[in-house]
């Protein structure tokens, strides 16, 4: 029997957001707009994977090996051009105009290629999402003016959330475990602003971050009624880069140590205040969590769709190893999980599409602003001051508060979390499974299904470790102890 | 376990070996290799008497059964499960020319039990395999014997001097040769670049009429399909007992990691989700340790499936020794993530653990 290599995911152009999840067909009868940009995020995802991502992967990899701070700027120049770096940034504005779900279908799609660019790419647009927390009109203006102006110019604007500390990862991300913290930062309120010292660690993009976003205690010895939310420009005296890490995989995305040696930070640069940040990391985590399950999601997918590749092509004797019976069957459950986790992270970007941060991108006041006012006067300063001003931002607030409650931030947590560990499990299960069947020449880097393997590990560690994923889902959806 | 302390003496020299000279370099021939480095530890190995461990008494060897090797590559595995591998290729090969005799065998097992400072003698073997567009064969040309084609991918390649070249001849029968690894003819293709056991040159070997002379059958033409089973078999327990070897590692460095950890007001050791993993971790390790004794205790155990168990339950304690050690885990200084990479591989060796289950089935049926 002759296999053709299979038109399949990655291998084919042609969209497939419909067919792979059927309820979407429906849903585009009754919001044609809302499916079609995500066809389009497909469309556009999957272009720049096959054409710009997948001819450059394996040699990145080899390079970052070599040198943990080699950074391809022109793949960074081209995915800036085509505004992937703008993503989630209202079109109206300068940026795509992605929803949720539209960027959960861009991530999966650029992440079957590579997960660490991928990072390097689109993680960036999380920055929005930290400004989106406060809804502070003044601040979410700046920062979308800031981005859409650097994207224009050419030029990277990184942002990088410092959540995790050398001695707390799931203590600095959960209610129960930050009462007993041993915090390495620590905050201390001075005249005009806070002085920052301490370390945080792994930090995605910190070492080419412009901003870092970091939650730090102001009392070391009470970390859960003292956190703050901080935003610190990395040019900052006093703040440093540490060590990059040298990983196991991920290679393109740099991961790196943040010191700070009395660093002061303006009074307008407190963006939660003490005792808040911890909501902060919620928020952030109750959307971010889903969209890693989604990049997991896209790196089995990979892996899978690589392996399918070969195993039509590797002839075994007489015929090819995709004939082979027990290949049949762990290629037909490997097919079953990842349709079943796709749904799942499609669900859960469609809910926050209308329920949680990004639904503010559908209410009235912000849409009838994006449509009424041209995109020079949005970006401008004068928006910005009025924007800014004290009664723009409580009434923005409110509105934002009441779309996006504590009890929202709480439900998403939870449903983001069965999205973030059933993506990553199923990244880390499909990928090992794939090299069982390639077999050991199949393993070769060449063929880029190892680096998947070892892309997909640390899937299940970042953004809460699913244990604590597991902890989360439990008590928000049966109840905590006393 | 009395079969164990007989060999207690052996063991000890060698984990006290390996902690000091392979502990050491492991990490850093992880990133890259280095084959003069390589060669040089080979060479101190042989002060501990490693290479001819199997290698009979009278050819200047240590005489020691293949259990005693099963359970020095184990040791050896825990500091670096690739520089194991070297030397369970390489007993293999010494196996092979031991059963098949014969002066030429002679000659390489004494060579390789007394080894020149500067240029150790490294076996390979290698095995058919159904997967190459160009299988190795014999062929007769004017009157002489030519090996020619292409391995799969073979373990120990730049480093070896003697490969045991196990060929499948078109009429299914199995004939064994000895190659010496300068012969005109032969050469080492482009490494693999796995994701795990770096320090193993795995590589393609191209046999291009490679004149073989009869001196160089080491089994009557067509006669050594016993020999090839009882060489597979045998690799297959090594793998086994490397498996379980570099898992123990990774167990220790979780559970000595989890002792020290603080998180959610205590020393991570106290949850007892992490007292499952670790369990579930030593569950593992008790019963594959006690199947690849048990493959070379003379018992009715299947190796390849015991190969298949060893090295699927030492993945899964490495994946989860990388998970309780968090971030940390994943950075290459920590060597967890290392352990995960090897076994990855390790799985892959001598075979599809797929594939060996299958067959163990099968063949009954032929």
């Amino acid at each position: 029997m002759d296999h053709l290599a299979a038109k399949y995911g990655l291998s084919s152009d042609a969209p497939d957001l419909v067919t792979t999840v059927p309820a979407l067909g429906k849903l585009k009868k009754i919001r044609p707009s809302y499916i079609k940009r995500a066809e389009s995020a497909q469309v556009t995802g999957r272009r720049f994977a096959r054409e710009e991502i997948l001819p450059r992967v394996l040699e990145i990899d080899k390079e970052c090996t070599r040198d943990p701070r080699y950074f391809d700027w022109d793949l960074w120049r081209k995915a800036n051009d085509e505004k992937l770096t703008v993503a989630l940034i209202p079109r109206e504005m300068g940026g795509l105009g992605y929803t949720a779900l539209g960027a959960t279908v861009l991530c999966e799609e650029m992440t079957s290629a590579c997960m660490g660019i991928t990072a390097n790419i689109l993680f960036n647009n999380f920055g929005l999402l930290g400004a989106l927390v406060e809804f502070r009109t003044g601040i979410v203006l700046r920062i979308i003016r800031d981005m859409v102006k650097a994207q224009r110019r050419g030029e990277p604007l990184f942002w990088a959330w410092a959540i995790t500390e050398p001695s707390a990862g799931t203590d600095v991300e959960d209610e129960r475990a930050m009462a007993t913290m041993r915090p390495s930062t620590h905050a201390e309120k001075v005249s005009g602003g806070y002085r920052i010292n301490g370390t945080k660690c792994f930090i995605t993009n910190g070492s080419l971050a412009h901003y870092v976003i970091a939650t730090i205690p102001l009392d070391r010895s009470n970390p859960l009624e003292s956190i703050a939310t901080f935003l610190i420009p990395t040019s900052s005296e006093g703040f440093s880069v540490g060590k990059v890490e040298r990983k196991c995989g991920q290679k393109a995305s740099q991961t790196a140590e943040l010191i700070f040696e009395d660093v002061y930070v303006p009074e307008e640069n407190l963006w939660e205040p003490p005792g808040r940040g911890l909501r902060h990391t919620r928020e952030i985590l109750s959307t971010t969590r889903g969209f890693i399950g989604a990049s997991a999601l896209g790196v089995a997918r990979g892996a899978l769709e690589r392996c399918i590749e070969y195993a039509s092509k590797k002839k075994i004797g007489n015929h090819f190893l995709i004939d082979e019976d027990w290949v049949r069957y762990a290629i037909a459950d490997m097919i079953k999980d990842i349709k079943t986790v796709r749904a799942a992270c499609y669900n859960f970007a469609i809910s926050v599409d209308t329920y949680h941060v990004m639904g503010l991108f559908e209410s009235l006041p912000v849409k009838t602003a994006l449509k009424m006012i041209p995109e020079r006067i949005l970006l401008s300063e004068f928006v910005q001051t009025i924007g800014g001003l004290s009664l723009v931002e409580s009434l923005a607030g409110k509105i934002k508060n009441r779309m996006v409650s504590d009890a929202t931030v709480e439900r998403f947590v939870k449903e983001g979390s069965a999205v973030k560990v059933a993506g990553t499990d199923l990244a880390m299960n499909v990928s090992s499974r794939v090299l069982d069947i390639v077999g050991l020449e199949g393993m070769s880097h060449r063929y880029g299904m190892e680096k998947c393997f070892r892309d997909a590990k640390v899937t299940q560690i970042y953004e809460g470790s699913n244990q604590a994923c597991r902890l989360d889902l439990f008590h928000q959806e049966i109840g905590s102890p006393q | 376990m009395a079969v164990h302390e007989k060999y207690s003496e052996i063991i000890d020299v060698c984990r006290r070996f390996a902690a000091r000279e392979i502990g050491a370099a492991a990490l850093a021939y992880d990133l890259e290799t280095d084959s003069q480095g390589v060669k040089a530890l080979w060479t101190k190995s042989c002060e501990v008497g490693i290479p001819g461990l199997l290698i009979p008494e009278e050819s200047g060897g240590a005489g020691q059964s293949a259990l005693c090797c099963a359970l020095v590559l184990n040791v050896l595995a825990a500091e670096c499960a690739g520089m194991a591998s070297l030397f369970a290729d390489h007993f293999v090969a010494c196996h092979t020319l031991i059963r098949a005799g014969g002066k030429e065998s002679e000659r390489c097992l004494q060579a390789m039990a007394n080894p020149a400072i500067d240029d150790p003698a490294i076996a390979a073997v290698v095995f058919p395999s159904e997967e190459e567009e160009d299988p190795v064969r014999i062929v007769e040309s004017e009157g002489k014997l030519l090996l020619s084609g292409r391995t799969a991918l073979t373990g120990n390649t730049s480093l070896a001097q003697h490969y045991a070249v196990f060929v499948k001849e078109r009429d299914g029968k199995i004939t064994c040769i000895l190659v010496e690894g300068g012969t005109p003819g032969v050469s080492v293709g482009e490494g693999a670049n796995l994701p795990g056991l770096k320090v193993n040159p795995f590589a393609p070997v191209t046999f291009k009429e490679v004149e073989i002379g009869d001196r160089f059958l080491v089994t009557e033409r067509g006669s050594g399909r016993e020999l090839m089973e009882s060489a597979q078999n045998l690799f297959f327990g090594f793998v086994a007992a490397i498996a379980m070897g570099t898992a123990q590692r990774a167990y220790e460095k979780a559970a000595g990691y989890a002792r020290e950890r603080y998180q959610f007001g205590t020393t991570i050791i106290n949850h007892p989700e992490i007292q499952r993993m670790l369990g579930t971790m030593r569950m593992k390790l008790g019963v594959g340790r006690a199947a690849y004794m048990d493959v070379f205790d003379g018992g009715e155990r299947d190796a390849g499936l015991t190969k298949a168990f060893c090295t699927d339950a030492a993945l899964e304690i490495a994946v989860d020794a990388v998970q309780i050690h968090g971030g940390y885990g994943y950075m290459h200084e920590y060597g967890v993530e290392k352990i995960m990479r090897d076994c990855k591989v390790l799985q892959l060796l001598g075979g599809r653990n797929g594939s060996l289950i299958i067959e163990s089935i099968a063949r009954e049926l032929r």
